[in-house]
């Protein structure tokens, strides 16, 4: 098996970055706003993690969730003079991931296959689940097979605490579906679960 | 969620087909503050704040363009114009986008046009040898080009414009400017600003705006000429200073000489009560201060 | 007390478990809960899932580097949209020195800076010694780095010529030729008047000027 290169620098396991690290974060901001690409770099390492995490969960796609990761860096690397710092670097990043992750378009052929496999790569490929205990392996993988829609919603409003209101906001839905759509994720994942 | 690609796909796959423009009738949902992104290569970008909902993109597609691409989620939407990989001479894209009036803008070409009129939000605007045209009260405002001009018609936030050769030219602006050529000129006429940071080595400045109460003008230049109108009734301190160029002053006191031996001269003085400050400095342009 | 039907709690257990309904809807809705098994182990259904959801770790490391393909494509961006036809290996080296010459410029203006406070102007060939802070902070001459950044990309910049169009390119180059002579003017009047601050602070604007263009130029999407 191939050893992550990122994986002795693992953050720790639940919930958002800690105050402390953007405190450090300022600094780097800072340098990499200027073109220092190291300390972008070091920006990356601190909330890759993060930002994965939400990719691989919103599409369901292992390998899609990997070249999201990047774009939304790229994107951040791009964006960073706009970064004004009256919100973390934690929560802008993840802000503009999820956009990155509702925008991004990929050819219709690479779209179809990738339909079709999303909830079975939980299955087939180790890595990141492997280490899953039991319920939440099963929770990852029924996730995985919820319809689009409904698992954007359910990943925004009860993984990653988003209100309807700013989910209708960012996927361009109107609350009602955003509430409806919750409704549908959470009723299919009952029944995953149950079965 | 929202994600559409419009992909006009080579029709080259298919032997015997003549490519042909093709014209472009797009709309798409985005949010009242949201922000568009295009890129464009050739041709042009025109963008205009509507009270209208969300996006329409209309223009056309010269043969050369591989794909102009839209992608959006919700408040953000994104416009690329790509251009066949197997050509030199890649076409032309000529796109009029409609954006609601509080979006944010960022485009990229390389000799477009851009031209931007009543978008209030912060816009980025950038182009190699383009010219750069923008009118209107927009938050912020930075825009640049190399070789072509950059013009700002009644800006109010705060702008900085750049370009290497290309000039710059204000006309009717407020709030904050920060203009910088190398051997561009600079042309600023009406309005009153709170501050103006105007700088070049070649080119010549014209200023004839003049700074609110409390304003902050600082002009300077290595070679080029400056040349300030100034307001009768004017109520602001001058400090002006030349190595090797000369002053002439229209309106107050003449110029004294720095050192009796060397060269250089400098002149300050205050007209009326005071209150703004002009700071003009040069290293050989000479210096020039008139009323109408 | 309202009284709620099964189908009317199974509608509203989301917002029981989200904790949304108003006093009296929640007070109804539980005692329909306590006399109604199947609903109830749907509410219970609702709420581990909820527990299982919180407890989801919301970081996963990735199982390769993603590093590399990010830096090869921060400074390669920038360039792609006006490209086509060019061998795709050839461009992040470029592109990833002149990022490298950008970040160490980024570091050698601070550290010219403090090195000039510490050790006074150095000479070069074309100045003479000059006590003058803006000069230091601008220009830190040999062994400050700001030099050698500055030559790091120039000949970033050479590299990128087939990639700009000629015009672009005589473009870039008559304005760094229009700096470089102000930059000569300049210090030849330092020669004759080396303590002039005015002097000092125009050279300090015009290594500025210079080092933005280079800057700049060596940015700019690529044409051909």
């Amino acid at each position: 098996m191939v050893i992550p290169l990122g994986s002795n620098r693992r953050p720790a396991m639940a919930g958002p970055m800690t105050h402390h690290s953007d405190v450090d974060s300022a600094g780097l901001v800072d340098r990499a706003i200027a073109g220092d690409v190291d300390a972008f770099e070091a920006l990356y390492r601190q909330s890759v993690g993060r930002v994965h995490g939400l990719c691989l969960r919103m599409c369901g796609d292992r390998s899609l969730a990997e070249e999201l990761t990047q774009e939304a860096f790229v994107r951040a690397w791009q964006k960073l003079p706009s970064f004004r710092g009256d919100s973390a670097f934690s929560t802008w990043m993840h802000r503009l991931t999820v956009n990155v992750v509702l925008g991004h378009r990929r050819s219709a052929g690479r779209r179809q296959n990738r339909e079709t496999a999303a909830g079975e790569e939980w299955y087939s490929e180790g890595g990141a689940t492997q280490e899953r205990p039991g319920v939440s392996m099963d929770l990852e993988r029924a996730i995985a097979g919820l319809p689009k829609g409904a698992r954007t919603v359910f990943v925004l409003h009860d993984v990653e605490g988003y209100k309807h209101t700013e989910i209708a906001r960012v996927a361009g839905m109107a609350v009602g579906t955003s509430k409806a759509q919750l409704s549908r994720a959470r009723q299919l994942l009952r029944k995953a679960l149950a079965s | 969620m929202k994600k559409t690609a419009l992909v006009f796909l080579m029709a080259l796959a298919v032997a015997g087909v003549t490519r042909a423009d093709r014209t472009v009738n797009e709309t798409r949902p985005l949010a009242a503050d949201g922000r568009v992104e295009v890129s464009n290569i050739s041709g042009e970008v025109k963008v205009i704040g509507w009270s209208g909902d969300g996006v329409a993109i209309t223009g056309l597609l010269e043969d050369g363009v591989e794909e102009l691409t839209i992608s959006s989620g919700g408040n953000h939407l994104s416009i690329e114009v790509e251009l066949e990989r197997r050509t030199r001479n890649g076409g032309s894209a000529y796109l009029t986008i409609k954006v609601p009036k509080a979006a944010s803008l960022d485009i990229e070409t390389v000799s477009a046009n851009i031209s931007v009129d009543g978008v209030l939000g912060e816009l980025d605007l950038e182009s190699v040898s383009g010219q750069v045209e923008i009118s209107g009260e927009a938050r912020t405002v930075e825009a640049s080009s190399v070789s072509g001009d950059v013009i700002a018609t009644s800006t109010a936030g705060s702008s900085e414009l750049e370009s290497v050769s290309g000039n710059i030219i204000v006309r009717h602006a407020s709030g904050r400017l920060d203009a910088s050529v190398v051997s561009g000129n600079i042309e600023i006429e009406g309005g009153a600003l709170d501050s103006f940071d105007g700088e070049t080595v070649s080119g010549s400045i014209f200023c004839a705006a003049g700074p609110t109460d409390r304003g902050r003008f600082t002009i300077e230049t290595m070679s080029g000429t400056i040349e300030m109108v100034v307001a009768p009734g004017i109520n602001a301190e001058f400090s002006i200073e030349t190595y090797s160029g000369s002053i002439k002053n229209d309106i107050g006191p003449s110029p004294k000489r720095t050192d009796d031996y060397g060269p250089g001269r400098e002149l300050r003085f205050t007209a009326g009560s005071g209150g703004a400050r002009i700071s003009i400095e040069s290293f050989s342009g000479s210096v020039k201060l008139r009323t109408n | 007390m309202k009284t709620f039907d099964c189908d009317q709690v199974l509608s509203m257990i989301d917002d029981l478990v989200d904790e949304a309904l108003d006093e009296h809807d929640r007070t109804s809705a539980r005692s329909h809960l306590e006399a109604c098994p199947s609903c109830r182990a749907e509410f219970q259904a609702a709420t581990r899932l909820q527990a299982a959801t919180r407890s989801l770790p919301r970081s996963t490391e990735p199982e390769r580097d993603l590093w590399p393909g990010i830096a090869h494509r921060i400074e390669d961006r920038r360039v792609v949209r006006g490209e086509f036809e060019r061998p795709p290996a050839v461009r992040p080296r470029r592109w990833w020195m002149a990022a490298a010459a950008a970040a160490i410029l980024v570091v050698s203006v601070s550290l010219a800076y403090r090195a000039g406070l510490e050790r006074g102007w150095p000479q070069t060939a074309a100045t003479a010694p000059v006590e003058s802070f803006y000069v230091r902070a601008a220009y830190g001459g040999p062994g400050t780095g700001l030099e050698s950044a500055r030559d790091q990309l120039r000949s970033s910049l050479d590299d990128r010529r087939d990639e700009l169009s000629p015009e672009t390119w005589s473009v870039v180059m008559e304005n760094l030729l229009v700096i470089d002579n102000a930059i000569a003017r300049i210090e030849t009047a330092m020669a004759d008047n080396p303590n002039d601050g005015r002097l000092n602070r125009q050279l300090a604007t015009a290594y500025r000027q210079q080092i933005n263009l280079l800057q700049r130029a060596t940015r700019l999407p690529a044409e051909v």
